[in-house]
């Protein structure tokens, strides 16, 4: 029912004139649960509906969505979408074009033993509840345990005027844990996430409880930490920061469309050298078990392993259908959609710096005076000027090749290219993490890193 | 819409709720947006969801239990007072919990809906669009010129089983645009942003011609050394920054949760006695305004700082009845700051309505040229980058400062490259000293009110 939705939208809106069309349509029941201190502070189930179509008319695009899927109203929509495309195609200068690929026709289906629909609310608040109680447990400095889960259920169809029609099952699911500890006026805080594409048997799959006592285990130790120095410092940093490095430094940059609004220091630099000859960077979308995993884009075209920088030499780009037609390139299946009332853009999937070849104790063991970081409470970045900064969310000096002080709210900033040049020595070590990337809509994205070390990085912290 | 939410309060005490109440949010929003010089693309969307709670008394208390729907039927509201009370049925009771907002003569807020924002078209925000380019876009060194226009309608209805019957409209405007500049290999960015419950071209221009001349100024930057110095934070990075520090810490519900800095701190010194922090939802044309929060409770003005002394918190019903007060009308359907999820989806929790920082003892702001006059050594941020990983119970932050000035001698001075802010919210307060006279609000719905303020004395890192 939903493909004939989206399939009837694309006719209507051929029917109008316009170049090109695209449609995206889904009805989702999805469940969240948040829980502080075995409290919960929502529960929530609902099912989310609409359709957005997005189309093109004398190089200008128009989009339009509604959270009904009702005939008339999906009529309406077409026609609110053709208005504000003729309305956009009065201010365009520079005409947009689409370039588009095979057309596609499939059903992707999603592995699951539990499909999360036909889990009861009670059980899933059941699964949270146990999991806040194994982080309470864990010590009595632990003062708080903030749970997160969210899972959606349901059914997407996306259809293109260039032919896509594809039906995708939908099922999502996962849980974050914020752990905060206290000792006298010491208030410490970390996170963990659990998630993947399936179903309910996730939580017979992976031992949760085990990464409960991780979170609670990393926030009692950091109790411990002591402000850390502000400076240049050789900074070693663990997969999951240099996996965010990878995303919001070099990813974000080598999205199209900031290509094209040169709003990325590597635009116009492909086949130069951007970094040390040890550096690859990639953005896959085909990885197993990898939460930006997904086999067709929001465009319906099939997505692939994209090669952004091999061995230090920038290779290519993310792309969507207008991007690849304005740099003369291939659609790679980068066009996505938090849901359907947003119009597709140039995302990440799942980014990650290819392994190389130094074991950890080699990383530290050049290291004089410097700082080990890991993970990372979010970051962000300006890929105009190339500029980024995350906080860590663990520090520790290294003195003379060895790990010792642990160290309190460190950030990490730099220059892109400065930063991807002084990498001089990446790890044999590859951990894949789960994330979300927010640019004016929040997609599920991968990355993932082995250990990397970077001489001469900028450190902020408080002492 | 009043009648479907009267049905699903009926229907769930019916089907063995104590207490019910349902919640509408409808949206009509137009929005332009503008890339590389130029009109993007327009959007329309139409997004339209209830949102039912129902109480159930159970031994020892009420259990709460939520569910939402976005097919505005019978049936679906049926299906989702059935959910809801599955939720109630499975959670413990909560002795805390006494009852839902009871009915509070309402009051009327001015200004805030403007009927000419649901008949505009978008060609006439098409061309304002094309216009604003052509105005940023006046000086040949400025690259890329990018940003948004967008107008809403917003309905919003509430129906409980404590008598709370009403609705109201409201509308938004904003204005958002930003420019990249280069010269001799150097790259500057600027940005400004406008927002308001009315529609007005002027101040779109205002944004833009803002957001290319920062990013000239911005050019050529130099590093700082890391030193103590006078900060001068604009009202758009204190939104950004208090967003996930000062406005969470004074939530009661983060109180009471023991997740603040401010814990047990009521009656006491926080913040220099320049400093007075209001909570205001009924300013006329404030986009943060409206005359009842998200549980149907009138809005009010509660003073949260007064001259550096902590006195209140921000209340919604549950938190002020654990409280013995009254609740100050910030019930919020939010999961937090900038993050984007219907509000009809989310059960209410607490957030702020126009959140103002005025001047504290001494009353009257000054002059902006005599605040950064009064700077011998120091900085001006216009905005902040990585507030939201700034830690909300302990206070502690860091942030990068972006499109920032170095000051020198009274006077700003030239772009600064990157430097970095770290600190407790806690000190930053205590060393609040000046305000100057550019008042602006920043936010829709969630709205900061300030102008730049003088923090004494802060480490910034380069």
């Amino acid at each position: 029912m939903l493909l004939d939705l989206a399939e009837k939208a694309i006719r209507l809106a051929m029917n109008l004139g316009v170049e090109y069309a695209d449609v995206r349509a889904e009805q989702v029941h999805s469940t969240s649960i948040r829980l502080t201190n075995d409290r919960f502070e929502q529960a929530v189930s609902g099912t989310d509906q609409g359709l957005g179509v997005r189309a093109l008319y004398k190089g200008a695009w128009g989009f339009s969505s509604t959270s009904s899927l009702d005939i008339k109203d999906i009529q309406a929509v077409v026609k609110a979408t053709f208005k504000m495309a003729k309305a956009t195609s009065k201010g365009v200068k520079e005409k947009a074009k689409i370039r588009s690929v095979k057309p596609v026709k499939d059903h992707v289906k999603v592995k699951t033993h539990q499909p999360l629909n036909e889990i009861g609310i009670d059980k899933k608040m059941k699964q949270v509840l146990g999991f806040s109680k194994t982080t309470r447990d864990y010590s009595p400095k632990i003062v708080s345990a903030n749970l997160m889960y969210e899972d959606s259920a349901g059914q997407k169809a996306i259809a293109s005027s260039d032919g896509a029609t594809i039906l995708t099952n939908i099922g999502r699911v996962y849980v974050a844990i914020n752990a905060v500890a206290k000792e006298a006026q010491k208030l410490t805080s970390t996170r963990e996430r659990l998630g993947k594409i399936g179903g309910f048997e996730l939580f017979n799959e992976v031992n949760g409880d085990e990464i409960m006592k991780k979170a609670a285990k990393r926030a009692v130790d950091l109790l411990k930490a002591k402000p850390a120095p502000s400076g240049r410092f050789t900074v070693v940093a663990d997969p999951r920061l240099a996996g965010v490095f990878a995303h919001e430094a070099v990813g974000h940059a080598c999205e199209a469309d900031s290509i094209i609004a040169r709003e990325s220091i590597l635009a116009g630099k492909i086949g130069k050298v951007v970094g040390s000859k040890l550096v690859s960077i990639l953005d896959d979308s085909t990885v197993v078990g990898g939460w930006g995993s997904l086999k067709y884009d929001d465009e319906g075209v099939a997505t692939k392993k994209r090669v952004l920088i091999e061995r230090g030499v920038l290779k290519g780009y993310i792309t969507n259908k207008e991007a690849a037609a304005k740099l003369k390139m291939n659609p790679n299946g980068g066009a996505r959609a938090e849901n359907f009332s947003y119009p597709p853009i140039v995302r990440m999937s799942n980014t990650y710096i290819a392994r190389g070849d130094h074991s950890f104790k080699e990383l530290l063991e050049d290291v004089d005076h410097g700082v080990y970081l890991k993970a990372s409470r979010g970051g962000q970045v300006d890929t105009a000027k190339g500029t980024f900064q995350f906080n860590a969310e663990e520090a520790y000096s290294i003195d003379k090749g060895e790990i010792t002080t642990p160290l309190l709210d460190v950030s990490l900033s730099g220059i892109t290219l400065e930063t991807l040049h002084n990498i001089d020595a990446v790890g044999n070590d590859f951990e894949l993490h789960m994330g979300f990337c927010g640019k004016g809509q929040t997609v599920p994205v991968g990355d993932a890193s082995p250990h990397i070390r970077i001489r001469n990085a900028l450190v902020g912290g408080r002492a | 819409m009043l009648s479907l939410l009267e049905y699903a309060v009926k229907k769930a005490e019916k089907q063995g709720a104590s207490q019910a109440e349902a919640y509408f949010n409808g949206a009509d929003r137009l929005r332009t947006s503008i890339e590389k010089k130029q009109v993007k693309i327009s959007e329309k969307k139409t997004d339209a969801g209830i949102g039912i709670r129902v109480a159930v008394k159970k031994t020892g208390g009420y259990s709460i239990g939520f569910a939402y729907l976005t097919n505005l039927t019978k049936k679906a509201a049926d299906d989702g007072v059935k959910q809801a009370l599955k939720v109630a049925s499975f959670k413990k009771p909560d002795p805390d919990f006494k009852s839902f907002q009871e009915h509070r003569p309402a009051k009327t807020v001015k200004k805030i809906y403007d009927k000419r924002v649901a008949k505009i078209e978008p060609e006439k925000i098409v061309d304002l669009a094309a216009d604003l380019v052509k105005a940023a876009a006046t000086d040949k060194r400025i690259t890329t010129i990018g940003g948004m226009l967008g107008l809403g309608t917003v309905k919003t209805a509430i129906v409980n089983s404590l008598g709370v019957s009403g609705e109201f409209e409201r509308t938004g405007y904003g204005a958002f645009g930003y420019a990249v500049a280069q010269e001799k290999g150097s790259v500057g960015v600027g940005g400004d942003s406008f927002t308001d419950c009315f529609f007005n071209e002027e101040d779109a221009f205002t944004v833009f011609k803002n957001a290319r001349d920062l990013s000239i100024r911005q050019l050529n930057p130099k590093t700082v050394k890391t030193q103590k110095m006078d900060l001068l934070l604009q009202p758009e990075a204190l939104a950004f920054l208090l967003a996930f520090t000062l406005i969470p810490e004074v939530r009661a519900d983060n109180i009471q949760k023991r997740q603040s800095p401010f814990v047990g701190k009521i009656g006491q010194m926080v913040a220099s006695e320049n400093l007075t922090v209001i909570d205001d939802g009924s300013i006329p044309q404030a986009t943060g305004s409206k005359p009842f929060d998200d549980e149907g409770c009138p809005t009010q003005t509660t003073a949260i700082i007064n001259k550096g002394r902590l006195q209140s918190f921000l209340y919604n019903s549950y938190t002020a009845k654990k409280d013995n007060v009254t609740s100050t009308g910030n019930a919020a359907r939010t999961l937090g700051a900038f993050t984007e999820k219907p509000k009809y989806a989310v059960e209410p929790i607490i957030g702020p309505t126009n959140f103002q920082l005025c001047a504290g003892k001494k009353a009257a702001e000054d002059k902006f040229d005599d605040v950064v006059s009064e700077v011998k050594n120091g900085i001006i941020a216009k905005e902040v980058i990585g507030a939201h990983t700034a830690n909300a119970a302990s206070g502690e932050f860091s942030v990068v400062l972006d499109t920032a000035f170095k000051v020198e001698k009274g006077e700003i001075a030239y772009p600064v490259k990157q430097a970095m802010l770290g600190g407790n919210i806690l000190d930053a307060l205590k060393n609040v000293t000046l305000f100057a006279d550019d008042l602006k609000q920043v936010g829709l719905e969630q709205t900061l009110i300030s102008p730049t303020i003088l923090i004494k004395d802060v480490i910034v890192s380069g």
